[in-house]
């Protein structure tokens, strides 16, 4: 599958925009599988371009930074054997860029932020599970995305 | 949109019921959908332009479908087909029933409902005390009491939607007080007519509300993170300038950068959404205006209350434009102060650079002069070698003490000769 949607569909306005109008009526589990297979292809992308080769958490930061190189608000780092956590502070770029263009925010975190770095963590280890294990959204200080190796299966809260 | 009066009779019970047309992205049945399954429900009513009537029993009901884009809103109507003098407003357990059942064809996920009971009297002072039993009787007490369209007005309970899935409930009294049927009945409907109103309005502010919902509840997280880096980057500012390379400036000025449009544009988002909250809240303020509501005994009125509850949903638009104006202010003087240091290095680096570009120069200068002094040489070795071998050629025994003697003449003719040279060129 060819990536459709560019790298820094979370800053942009137009992009979401159009994910919207494309996806809005479909069912979620639909939506997920596309940006799950766009978070993928961006993943074995960037592993190629970066010359990765383990499947470990170290390779996991590797990818997450380099897909997220520009993000100021995101920071990525090894939390235990096998783990690894993104977490984003401040003012979510995705929110700005909803609230901007009046879109539903917390339906694009579930349909497509979620699924999009699980298939991109899942290019390094397709046995990656991801964890929402904290929110902005439900008034958390974070949004904390837990990667963990075990079935490859995105948890949602 | 105007009810009007579309059916005879006084309401004795009317509900206001509004949906959102989608929930959860899901969609809920259609107005017409909805209408014509009340309809058929009611045999031997009638569905005409987009309302449904229906008789049953004592009862008539009513029932239309009002505007809105993003929602639907329903006005239910239950008048009384006999033709009492004077009624109260306690036996009403027909009337209920009847609501109950009509609800209930009515789409899930109710977004708000306004329930209006009404009675009559045919004097001021019988309608207050009508009012009085009824809330005695029921053990209610009244959040708000005002005299609207000639008739008694109490909110007497309100429940508020302040969580997602929770649904907004208000209960509402009214005893008009005329001296015909006639006249109460055109006050009923009169004050149905801005009920629906501000049932719309109401509609419009929750809406825009809940879309915002969750954005209101980040703010606080949001805003804590961005300070706590706002922080870092002044501390990190404040080091010797020797400890700040240009490249940490640099990726400073980047991440500023990012953040500032980002809370611009957030804030100027958030700005559209309170004037539009502020447009809604203009158009109750002037229904509520028209309304001049008086006073009844030491009650708020419900005009006062209501405009005073719509005030504080909107509050939280301009907390958030407020709160994240503050952090661009503090942004902005971050960026300032990036700016002004990288200056300041540029500056410094040019004055070192012109310093080192005049030293060059000194030093080329000096190599021309030394260059100038060797030409001088070889020119005077080139003249005496010229006179040595004339010398020769005329007396070879004193050509030697010639040679020696010529050497202070050829170093003067070198001279002038390069002088000559450089003065052409």
């Amino acid at each position: 599958m060819d990536l459709s949607i560019p790298a820094d569909w979370f800053v942009n306005p137009q992009v979401l925009s159009e994910f919207y109008e494309r996806f809005k009526d479909r069912q979620p589990e639909e939506i997920r599988k596309f940006s799950y297979q766009q978070g993928l292809t961006l993943g074995r992308g960037l592993m190629k371009q970066l010359g990765l080769k383990g499947s470990d958490e170290n390779a996991m930061i590797a990818v997450l930074k380099a897909a997220l190189r520009d993000e100021p608000t995101a920071s990525v780092t090894k939390v235990g054997e096998g783990k690894v956590l993104l977490r984003n502070s401040g003012f979510c770029p995705l929110m700005t860029a909803c609230l901007s263009m009046n879109l539903p925010w917390t339906w694009i975190c579930s349909v497509l932020g979620w699924p999009f770095f699980h298939g991109l963590v899942s290019a390094v280890n397709p046995k990656v599970n991801m964890s929402m294990v904290k929110r902005r959204a439900k008034g958390d200080p974070y949004c904390d995305h837990l990667f963990e190796i075990g079935e490859g299966k995105l948890i949602l809260p | 949109m105007k009810v009007g009066r579309p059916v005879e009779g006084l309401p004795r019970l009317a509900c206001i019921a509004t949906f959102r047309a989608e929930t959860d992205r899901s969609s809920i049945p259609g107005v017409a959908e909805t209408l014509l399954k009340i309809s058929q429900r009611y045999g031997s009513s009638s569905l005409v332009n987009g309302s449904v009537r229906f008789t049953s029993d004592a009862l008539e009901g009513y029932i239309t479908a009002l505007d809105g884009r993003d929602w639907q809103a329903y006005l239910l109507t239950l008048s009384s087909r006999e033709e009492p003098a004077f009624f109260s407003v306690e036996d009403r357990s027909i009337y209920e029933d009847q609501m109950k059942e009509i609800l209930a064809l009515l789409p899930e996920n109710r977004f708000s409902l306004l329930t209006l009971r009404t009675g009559w009297s045919s004097s001021r002072h019988d309608a207050e005390a009508v009012l009085k039993r009824y809330l005695k009787t029921r053990s209610l007490s009244p959040r708000s009491v005002g005299v609207v369209h000639n008739s008694f007005l109490a909110t007497v309970e309100e429940k508020q939607a302040l969580e997602a899935g929770r649904v907004s409930e208000k209960q509402i009294v009214a005893i008009p007080f005329d001296p015909t049927r006639e006249d109460a009945e055109t006050d009923i409907w009169a004050l149905l007519d801005d009920l629906a109103q501000l049932a719309l309005f109401r509609g419009k502010l929750d809406l825009l509300l809940s879309e915002r919902e969750a954005m209101f509840s980040q703010i606080e997280a949001s805003e804590k993170s961005t300070q706590l880096r706002i922080n870092q980057i002044f501390a990190d500012i404040r080091r010797p300038p020797e400890q700040v390379k240009p490249a940490d400036l640099e990726s400073m000025l980047t991440e500023v950068t990012i953040l500032f449009s980002r809370l611009s544009v957030a804030a100027s988002a958030m700005t559209r959404d309170y004037v539009l909250a502020g447009s809604h809240l203009r158009d109750m303020r002037s229904l509520f205006k028209k309304w001049n509501e008086g006073i009844s005994g030491d009650y708020p009125t419900n005009s006062a209350v209501e405009m005073d509850t719509y005030e504080r949903l909107v509050a939280p638009f301009k907390d958030f434009v407020d709160r994240v104006d503050a952090l661009r202010v503090q942004l902005n003087t971050i960026l300032d102060a990036v700016r002004t240091y990288l200056g300041i290095q540029q500056e410094s680096l040019s004055i070192e650079e012109q310093k080192s570009s005049k030293n060059q120069l000194v030093r080329l200068v000096n190599l021309q002069e030394i260059l100038h002094k060797l030409e001088m040489l070889i020119v005077a070795v080139y003249l005496t070698e010229m006179a040595k071998i004339v010398f020769d050629a005329v007396e070879r025994e004193t050509a030697d003490i010639r040679t020696a003697l010529f050497i202070p003449v050829a170093l003067v003719l070198s001279i002038i000769i390069g002088r000559l040279l450089h003065r052409e060129k």
